[in-house]
């Protein structure tokens, strides 16, 4: 349903044009569920307003999103527009800006309903009404005239939610959707997501820096590191063998309860910082940082390696690494 | 609502108290004896003695001042000394030209400044905008007394299209009044329409980065739904601060501007009051014109409160 084929996306920055995310490819099928993961500056936000076609404006995109057999990086503004909101929905990082602070939440809701046709005037309200008892959000008949300053994070982010999928999209893309939110709210709100997914047979790629909140909550990992994708695969399979070092990384850095204050185990990190997006080296992303890293990383950029069957890892030094 | 109105209300007597003691304060320091201007230089001592013991100049400050106060207060002002007549005569037939010139100026500036300053920023970087930053340039540089020379040259002296200067007065009809203020609002309004038009601008783009803008491009709005319809009234809040300033600029804009078009208002009867040392009407058009500024201000809050909700008093 969704194809990205060799998607490059490029940022016009004040030290000159750089690449933010070079020949990522990923499909997404019907009814799947697919993350994205990746430090901050990784590209995983920008793929995703990519899809959206809502990059920011110094930045344009070459390749292909395939959506149901349109290229939507050849689509016009109004057809994109008619797209938006309506077959594919998006949740943002922040529900505390992502708001209108000056509308109700029930005009917020209503919006794209009424933009994209869905309901009739007179059904708007009720509709709106079922939306916020469908995420949650208790007392819709008094929370459809509040404003969004009146609402704690977690119920701006059920809003939020609400909103991207009034329109029931095929495909809901949520970029970082409990970052912001204490910890006991996020399994709320990531609960919440995958019952609705689930309810209405809708696609989504999550998009997250913690791979314990993807491997929960997805079918399909991508794991990306300097603008390309080191490592991709179902989740079971590659959540059990973790092949890429980057990604090897990024789940050994998870803490676990098992782990004693003053004992001599401490959370392993990752060397080094991710490199500034104009000075991604050539070859391989990650040779900065790699412990495995030999001559051949510097020259050359790695070809997918087949682990096994739907899992696949771009790393030259995978024979050193099992 | 009403506690916010009470607030509002308080802070806007004590601005007022600070305001007249202000200007009570820095007519004193005037030079200048108002006894002596009155009667000449070659008056004698003992008749410009006399005066001011009629004026009641040889009190003490602090007893004039609240002299003064308790006459504003009940509504009492004072007499000309140059005029002979009531302050509140003079005031009235003035303040009828005074203050449609001020509307009709901040209306006309408002108009344009937020037509150019939306266009500009829904262009940003391109030509469009270019031109807009360019001409608000030039509006900011051209001092008002000199565009309102060139607007009288061209129009009134070249075109013949409106008197060069005087007010027909409001009986002679709307339209000719009106026709009569044109060009003096035109000159008042231009320094502020540039001023509003680059505010608005960057009001909107910032407004237009905001994170709730993006959510409305993602719900599928076009630029121009998003621009209408979540980026204008946000954009409005600091925009609505400024205007509400520049209604004070505008009313000090009317002595200048009223002198070159000779128009009878406020501003000319203060210039002339100043230059006469006639400080009952000086002091009391000043206070006049301060609580205009201050209710302006006023009126501007209780805008914030209607287009915010965030600060819109719990209690109403």
């Amino acid at each position: 349903m969704l194809d990205i084929k060799n998607l490059n996306i490029n940022l016009n920055t004040v030290y000159g044009d750089a690449t933010a995310v070079r020949n990522l490819s990923f499909k997404l099928e019907k009814g799947k569920t697919l993350g994205i993961v990746g430090e901050s500056g990784c590209g995983k936000s920008l793929t995703a307003l990519a899809v959206m076609g809502l990059l920011p404006e110094n930045s344009w995109s070459t390749g292909e999103i395939i959506f149901n057999n349109k290229n939507l990086l050849s689509l016009n503004e109004d057809k994109l527009c008619k797209i938006r909101g309506n077959s594919i929905g998006m949740i943002f990082q922040e529900p505390m800006t992502s708001l209108n602070p000056l509308h109700t939440i029930g005009k917020q809701i209503a919006e794209p309903m009424i933009l994209h046709g869905k309901v009739t005037r007179s059904m708007i309200k009720k509709e709106v009404l079922n939306l916020l008892d469908m995420v949650g959000i208790p007392d819709p008949l008094k929370r459809i005239s509040s404003f969004p300053h009146e609402l704690s994070g977690g119920q701006r982010q059920r809003v939020m939610i609400a909103m991207a999928l009034s329109c029931k999209p095929e495909i809901l893309i949520a970029d970082e959707p409990t970052t912001a939110l204490d910890v006991t709210i996020q399994k709320q709100i990531l609960d919440l997501i995958k019952d609705l997914i689930d309810e209405f047979g809708m696609s989504m790629i999550l998009i997250s820096h913690d791979l314990g909140v993807i491997a929960n909550n997805v079918q399909e990992i991508i794991v990306m590191y300097g603008g390309v994708c080191v490592e991709k695969g179902y989740t079971k399979k590659l959540i059990n063998n973790i092949s890429h070092p980057y990604s090897q990384g990024l789940f050994s850095a998870i803490p676990t309860l098992e782990m004693q204050e003053d004992s001599e185990q401490r959370l392993k990190t990752i060397p080094g910082s991710v490199p500034e997006i104009t000075e991604i080296p050539k070859g391989c992303t990650f040779q900065g940082r790699c412990e495995y890293v030999s001559d051949i990383c510097v020259k050359n950029s790695p070809n997918s390696v087949k682990i096994s069957e739907d899992h696949e890892a771009y790393c030259f030094n995978l024979d050193k690494l099992n | 609502m009403s506690i916010f109105l009470l607030k509002r209300f308080f802070t806007f007597i004590v601005t007022l108290l600070g305001a007249s003691l202000l200007t009570f304060l820095s007519l004193e320091i005037l030079p200048g004896d108002p006894a002596r201007v009155i009667l000449g230089i070659d008056a004698p001592q003992s008749a410009v003695d006399a005066l001011r013991l009629q004026l009641g100049l040889d009190r003490p400050m602090v007893d004039r001042y609240f002299d003064w106060l308790a006459h504003l207060l009940t509504g009492r002002f004072g007499v000309s000394y140059t005029y002979n007549v009531p302050v509140m005569d003079l005031i009235k037939h003035r303040i009828g030209i005074t203050f449609p010139l001020a509307i009709l100026s901040m209306l006309l500036s408002v108009l344009v400044a937020l037509i150019l300053g939306i266009y500009a920023a829904s262009r940003h970087n391109k030509i469009g905008d270019v031109s807009v930053m360019g001409l608000s340039q030039l509006g900011i540089s051209i001092p008002n007394f000199w565009l309102a020379l060139l607007l009288i040259l061209f129009f009134a002296v070249n075109l013949g299209w409106f008197s060069s200067g005087g007010f027909v007065g409001w009986d002679k009809g709307f339209i000719k009044s009106i026709q009569s203020l044109i060009l003096p609002a035109i000159s008042l309004a231009t320094v502020q329409g540039a001023i509003l038009a680059r505010f608005t601008r960057s009001a909107v783009l910032e407004t237009m980065r905001e994170d709730y803008v993006r959510t409305a491009r993602a719900k599928g709005l076009t630029r121009r739904g998003t621009l209408w319809k979540h980026v204008l009234r946000n954009a409005m809040i600091p925009v609505i601060t400024i205007m509400g300033l520049q209604f004070a600029n505008l009313l000090a804009g009317t002595i200048i501007v009223e002198e070159v078009f000779a128009i009878p208002g406020l501003g000319r009867l203060i210039l002339q009051a100043i230059s006469n040392r006639d400080i009952t009407v000086v002091r009391d058009v000043v206070i006049l014109l301060a609580a205009l500024v201050v209710f302006i201000n006023f009126v501007v809050d209780v805008l914030y409160a209607v287009i915010d909700p965030r600060l819109k008093p719990q209690d109403v």
